[in-house]
């Protein structure tokens, strides 16, 4: 027995350090945010309670910078590849969400210390759980097999679970918790039966492998894969928050701390598409036409039933909610139609929303007090004439998410309808044409809130640090709007690892 | 291949067997006469005034949470012990880093209260 | 001989399955899981993964069915009372419906002979050890970054307002 296993396995494993510093170099982003992670935890155990979170949460925005850094160092330098043994990489589109989820982290950090120290629930284990959603995150957009795709999934899950029942004392975080965690494990089961099914059928977890052996081998009528790509659907779905997997996104995004929130509503979406695009676009070309058709018909559910419900919201968050799911639903729409200019679309997208979306929830956070949060469109009443700059910038992200020019999300909107067209998926782009032009009325409506001649009112809770990030957002989503070709640009190259069809 | 496993086999009948034997015998060689006050949960201790099923404290529940996330780290100890010669010192860095991942949660917990049973 | 084990586990299996979903009382649908996972790692020994074996009866059948039993615990064991009307009528037409359509397309799954010629060594400590140290390495790594943040959510959710260290530290400011 000994000598047979002797004889098939190999006497000796080698695994020469130069090849474990290219290989550690492909994750370097990653591997920074992770290490940033640890020393977060060792610093939150060593350091005097009233110096800790402040340090921590310093210690995380500098620890994402200089993953940024290294994301924005590889993108120029352009040579990324498969490394370790082809389970992950560091190709140009993984390089593009390491830089878009290290500007999130940094945004989230600013943001949610002020709303933490407000709240008095100042937990150095908050930042702790950003940067582990983080590293989920940039492991999901860098992966290049099943299994690192999964385990990028349960750790940002993971994060999310803890953070969104983070005001462990208040009934509705709790709920919002307990929500995430039933409908997330639910959609996790789906994506690992669809997972395991897939691997079934194609004998390989790395995606570039399963992409090949469906390509030659006569498997393609296997209902193995049929099934596993209709249960990947449904749990990306619930993933993106799409229709009709969508229930439990206003109930979690209203419960949750408003950081989380903004956190979720941009982070894991940027980071769901990625893994659609990775597992769908990457791995199961000759499956197209079935995703296709799934994805065409959660994309027109989710714009026409997202921009409908949005419309009765009284409470900001929720009216939020309703809206990032219509915009999950225009995004679908350039996954749809693929290729190098449906997908530089959805990054182009992804990287714009990440501003103007996550700057409406951050500027929620002035009408923070102690007691808790006030979100409904009432509590916005008066905002823009005691604080001009806070309504302008609020203005632009509202008109930006309606899709106004010259802002980033009329380009966003121009790019993914342009490529929609362009593959042929006519029907769908009327219907998000026509699901747009609904949207403007509850954007302007929140903006109509905002510009209410009303001076007196409760005191505002404004501090440097959410300013700043709601600042950057704003000029951000300007500046893309102005001078769309610099983002378009740099999502078509990230765009290009992935082989079109 | 399969009959390697026959002495598994034996040793899973044999404690089913055994359990099974000790169940039959004390339900039959021993003597039945209940009365009230022996089907009590304590027979002639404290009268229970509450019911036995109660919901436990969440203690427990951390406890054995901590125990699964650790319990996951040795599982991974036994394939590496047992290949550890052929992976030489890459190995012995592979699990280090590992282990030092883990020794930050524990010494986490620690410093949290999580082993302390208040 | 596999044959019969296999087909005798697999029932197992599944009635641990039914049971699961059929007993009113949480306790009971956690211990008919024990079953299951008892009956899926004698399944494991037939393919010969003799290590997924051996964990699976740790992990699964000991520690996380202790988690489950310690949850039911402080959810507190009731008995379950609320259920739907025709819910038995309408559970048996979907299993029913949904067990037709998975037989008729599993029915035509074309399957394909092991890739592996070294069948002697699949399965074996040693050799789940050569794939998780080499070619797994980064999602082995992963997986303790994931289990340091369970550990930490695990933690701060159930450490309630005031934690230990908390009032250490209000003692040692006093001290």
């Amino acid at each position: 027995m000994t000598a047979v296993l002797l004889a098939s396995l190999p006497a000796h494993v080698s695994y020469p350090f130069s090849q474990a510093l290219s290989d550690l170099t492909q994750i370097a982003p990653i591997a920074w945010v992770t290490l940033t992670l640890l020393l977060c935890v060792l610093a939150d155990l060593i350091l005097p309670r009233h110096r800790r979170g402040t340090a921590v949460a310093s210690m995380a925005v500098a620890g994402l910078v200089v993953s940024l850094g290294f994301a924005v160092w590889f993108w120029y330098r352009g040579d990324g590849h498969g490394a370790y043994a082809g389970y992950v990489t560091g190709d140009r589109f993984a390089v593009f969400f390491e830089m878009l989820f290290a500007v999130l982290g940094i945004l989230v950090v600013l943001v949610s210390h002020a709303y933490l120290r407000r709240r008095g629930m100042l937990e150095s284990e908050f930042h702790v759980l950003t940067l582990a959603g983080i590293v989920g995150m940039m492991t999901l957009g860098a992966a290049t097999s099943l299994v690192t795709v999964f385990l990028g999934l349960e750790l940002l899950s993971v994060a999310f679970y803890v953070t969104c029942g983070f005001a462990r004392e208040e009934t509705t975080a709790q709920e919002a918790a307990a929500k995430y965690l039933l409908v997330g494990g639910f959609a996790s089961a789906f994506v690992l039966y669809g997972m395991a099914l897939v691997y079934g059928a194609a004998g390989s977890t790395l995606l570039p492998v399963i992409s090949q052996r469906l390509a030659h081998a006569g498997v393609l009528g296997n209902p193995l894969l049929s099934l596993g790509v209709i249960l990947l659907g449904v749990g990306f779905a619930f993933k993106v928050s799409g229709v009709p997997f969508h229930q439990w996104t206003p109930d979690v995004y209203q419960g949750a701390p408003l950081p989380v929130t903004a956190f979720m509503s941009v982070g894991t979406k940027a980071a769901a598409f990625a893994m659609i695009i990775r597992v769908f676009v990457q791995a199961l070309p000759s499956m197209t036409v079935e995703w296709q058709v799934l994805l065409a018909v959660v994309s027109a559910a989710s714009m026409i039933v997202g921009n409908l419900m949005a419309i009765v919201q009284t409470s900001v968050k929720r009216l939020l909610a309703y809206s990032g799911i219509a915009q999950a639903g225009y995004v679908l729409i350039g996954v749809v139609a693929g290729g190098r200019a449906g997908l530089g679309a959805v990054l182009f997208y992804l990287f714009a929303y990440l501003f103007f979306n996550f700057g409406a929830f951050a500027i929620l956070t002035v009408l923070v007090r102690p007691d808790g949060e006030h979100d409904d469109l009432g509590d916005l009443d008066g905002l823009g004439y005691r604080h001009p700059v806070l309504g302008v910038m609020m203005s632009i992200f509202m008109l930006s998410l309606a899709g106004f020019p010259p802002l980033a999300g009329f380009f966003g909107k121009f790019f993914l309808f342009s490529a929609g067209i362009a593959a042929g998926w006519t029907w769908l782009v009327v219907i998000a044409v026509l699901a747009s032009v609904v949207s403007v009325s509850y954007y302007l409506r929140v903006l109509l809130h905002v510009w209410t001649p009303e001076t007196a009112g409760k005191r505002l809770f404004v501090r440097a640090g959410p300013v700043a990030a709601v600042a950057v957002s704003a000029v951000l989503a300007v500046l893309f709007g102005i001078y769309p070709a610099l983002l378009y640009g740099a999502g078509l190259f990230g765009a290009a690892p992935i082989p079109g069809r | 291949m399969l009959a390697s496993y026959v002495p598994l086999l034996i040793f899973a009948l044999i404690v089913l067997g055994l359990v099974g034997a000790l169940i039959t015998l004390s339900f039959v060689l021993g003597p039945t006469k209940p009365y009230r006050s022996k089907l009590l949960p304590y027979e002639s201790g404290v009268i229970p005034t509450t019911p036995a099923r109660q919901r436990l404290s969440v203690r427990f529940y951390l406890t054995a949470m901590l125990f699964i996330v650790f319990d996951v780290e040795t599982i991974f100890f036994y394939p590496w012990a047992v290949f550890l010669h052929q992976l030489g010192w890459y190995g012995v860095i592979e699990m280090f880093v590992f282990i030092a991942i883990l020794a930050v949660a524990l010494a986490h917990i620690w410093r949290k209260g999580g082993l302390e049973w208040e | 001989m596999a044959a019969v084990i296999f087909w005798v586990m697999a029932v197992v299996a599944v009635l641990g399955g039914i049971g699961v979903v059929a007993s009113r009382q949480p306790i009971r649908s956690v211990l008919s899981l024990v079953v299951v996972m008892l009956a899926l790692a004698v399944e494991f020994l037939i393919l010969s993964a003799q290590f997924l074996f051996a964990v699976q009866i740790i992990v699964y059948a000991g520690a996380v069915m202790v988690l489950f039993l310690f949850v039911v615990a402080l959810l507190g064991p009731m008995k379950e009372r609320r259920q739907l009307r025709f819910q038995w009528g309408l559970a048996l037409l979907v299993a029913l419906v949904f067990g037709g359509f998975l037989y008729s397309m599993l029915g035509s799954v074309p399957f394909r002979a092991p890739q592996r010629t070294a069948l002697s060594v699949f399965g074996t400590v040693q050799d789940i050890a050569y794939g998780l140290f080499t070619k797994y390495l980064y999602p082995f790594e992963l997986t303790s970054v994931l289990l340091l943040v369970a550990a930490i959510g695990a933690i701060y959710l159930s450490r309630g307002g005031h934690g230990i260290q908390a009032r250490r530290e209000e003692d040692d400011r006093r001290a």
